[in-house]
C-alpha cells in the first residue's frame, strides 16, 4: 500500500477505534503511542513512511453519518490501490475518475465513514 | 533487456533498454510506442519519424513499418499491442449510451475497429502517469488483471487525446469541406511529425513544406490556425522541451545540451528557457528538477 498522507482534519466517525483499525489494517498506518481511549479528542497516526499526523475525533453515536465529509488519503498508485482494495472486499463507492489534481476513488469502512484516495499528479510538469 | 508479455486478452506489452536494435517488416495490432529515454526510429512506408521523451507514436492495425534504435546513452521503449477485440470491447463502451448498451445485445461482429491518425502525439499529463505506473507493473511482473486496468485507462486517455490533439484541431481549420479539411490537417501532422522527429536538426520553413507538400505560405497561415503558433516557433517550443528533459535527466552540460536540440547560441537558449519556462536552465537543474 502506497498511502502517504492523511491530512490533519477533524473527522467524524461513527465507532472512532473500529474505524481507526480500518485505516490501519487497510491503508497501511500505523497508530503512534497509546491506544485510543473512549473519550480521545484525537489519535495520532504514522504513515508507511514514519511521517506522523494527527488527527481530530468527533464521535457522532446514534447520528446517522450523512454527511459529505470525506477523509482524503494521498496515494501514488490509485488505480494499483483500488484494484488492491477491491480484491480486500472493501467497499469502493467509485471507480477511479479523473478529477482536476489527478486521478480519485472512494471507499467507505463498515460504519459508513467515507474516504477518497487521490493521486495528486503535475499537469505543469 | 527485452520484456515481451502476452496478457490472458492477447493485449500485448512489450518493454526494451538497449542502444542498438533494428526490426523490419513489423506488422502488429493498434499499437502505441513510447519513448522513456534515448529515441528511437520508425520507417513507416515513405515515412521517416523519430520518437523522442514526451511523445509517442499510435500505429494502426496492420500498419507495416520498421523500427530501429541507434543511441549513444541506453534507449528505453515501451510498446502496447492492443488485440483487436480488447479494442472492438472498449469502443463498444465508449462509443454507445448506457442506455444503447443497457437496451440490447449489437452485432460485434459488424462493428468495426477504429482507426486513428498515425502520428506522433504528446505523452504529457495523465497518460504519461498511467504509461509509468503500467512499466513499473509490467516490470514487477504485476497481476495480469492489474496490468488490465492500465491498459484500459491508457486506451481511455488515448481516446480522450485523440478528441483534443485531432478532431477538435482538425474542426479548427478553414477548409470549406470535410474531406479538404482532414486532407489538410493530415498535411499539417506530417509538417509536426517531421519538426519533432528533426528537431535538433538546422531544418528550414522550406524544408517543413516540403515534407508537408504544402506550400510555405499555406502552411504558414493554416499551422497557426490549429496550433496557435508558427512553425518556427513551435519548433523553439519543441527544442526547449526537450533541453528542459534533458537538464533534469542527463548530465550533459548546458553547452552540449544547447548543441544537442539544435540551438547554435548559449546566451539565445537561456533568454528563451526563461521566457518560456520563468527560469533559467540552471536554476532547473539545480532547484527544481
Amino acid at each position: 500500500m502506497n498511502t502517504e498522507v492523511v491530512n490533519n482534519t477533524q473527522l467524524y466517525l461513527n465507532e472512532p477505534k473500529m474505524a481507526l483499525d480500518f485505516l490501519v489494517r487497510n491503508l497501511g498506518f500505523v497508530t503512534h503511542g497509546n491506544a485510543v481511549s473512549e473519550d480521545a479528542d484525537s489519535v495520532k497516526i504514522c504513515d508507511s513512511n514514519g511521517n506522523l499526523y494527527e488527527v481530530l475525533l468527533t464521535s457522532k453515536k446514534n447520528e446517522n453519518n450523512t454527511n459529505n465529509f470525506k477523509l482524503t488519503i494521498n496515494t501514488k498508485d490509485c488505480l494499483q490501490d483500488f484494484y488492491i482494495m477491491e480484491r480486500k472486499g472493501i467497499c469502493v463507492l467509485t471507480k477511479p475518475y479523473y478529477v482536476s489534481e489527478g486521478l480519485a476513488f472512494e471507499i467507505t469502512d463498515y460504519w459508513n465513514n467515507r474516504y477518497m484516495l487521490i493521486e495528486k499528479r503535475d499537469y505543469n510538469d | 533487456m527485452k520484456i515481451f508479455k502476452v496478457l490472458h486478452n492477447q493485449n500485448k506489452l512489450y518493454s526494451e533498454i538497449t542502444t542498438e536494435a533494428s526490426y523490419t517488416d513489423q506488422k502488429d495490432e493498434l499499437s502505441l510506442h513510447a519513448v522513456f529515454n534515448g529515441s528511437e526510429s520508425y520507417t513507416i512506408g515513405k515515412r521517416e519519424v523519430t520518437v523522442f521523451p514526451g511523445n509517442f507514436l499510435i500505429l494502426n492495425n496492420g500498419t507495416r513499418y520498421d523500427r530501429a534504435i541507434y543511441s549513444d546513452a541506453m534507449a528505453n521503449t515501451f510498446a502496447i499491442y492492443f488485440s483487436p477485440k480488447f479494442l472492438q470491447d472498449f469502443q463498444y463502451g465508449y462509443s454507445l449510451s448506457d442506455k444503447n448498451l443497457l437496451d440490447g445485445p449489437i452485432d460485434k461482429s459488424t462493428w468495426e475497429t477504429t482507426t486513428f491518425l498515425e502520428t506522433i502525439y504528446p505523452c504529457k499529463g495523465d497518460i504519461k502517469y498511467n504509461l509509468l505506473h503500467l512499466i513499473s507493473h509490467f516490470n514487477e511482473n504485476a497481476d495480469e488483471l492489474l496490468l488490465d486496468d492500465y491498459i484500459y485507462h491508457t486506451l481511455f486517455l488515448f481516446h480522450r487525446l485523440y478528441d483534443k490533439e485531432v478532431l477538435h484541431k482538425s474542426s479548427c481549420l478553414d477548409a470549406l469541406n470535410a474531406g479538404t479539411r482532414n486532407e489538410l490537417f493530415k498535411r499539417l501532422t506530417l509538417a509536426k511529425d517531421f519538426m519533432l522527429s528533426n528537431y535538433s536538426q538546422d531544418i528550414s520553413l522550406n524544408d517543413i513544406s516540403r515534407q508537408s507538400c504544402l506550400s510555405p505560405t499555406h502552411l504558414f497561415r493554416t499551422f497557426k490556425q490549429i496550433y496557435n503558433c508558427s512553425p518556427h516557433q513551435y519548433l523553439i517550443q519543441i527544442r526547449l522541451d526537450n533541453a528542459k528533459h534533458m537538464l533534469k535527466s542527463t548530465t550533459y552540460t548546458l553547452n552540449e545540451i544547447v548543441s544537442l536540440v539544435g540551438f547554435t547560441c548559449p546566451s539565445t537558449f537561456i533568454k528563451l528557457f526563461k521566457n518560456r519556462f520563468q527560469f533559467t536552465p540552471g536554476t532547473y537543474r539545480h532547484h527544481i528538477a
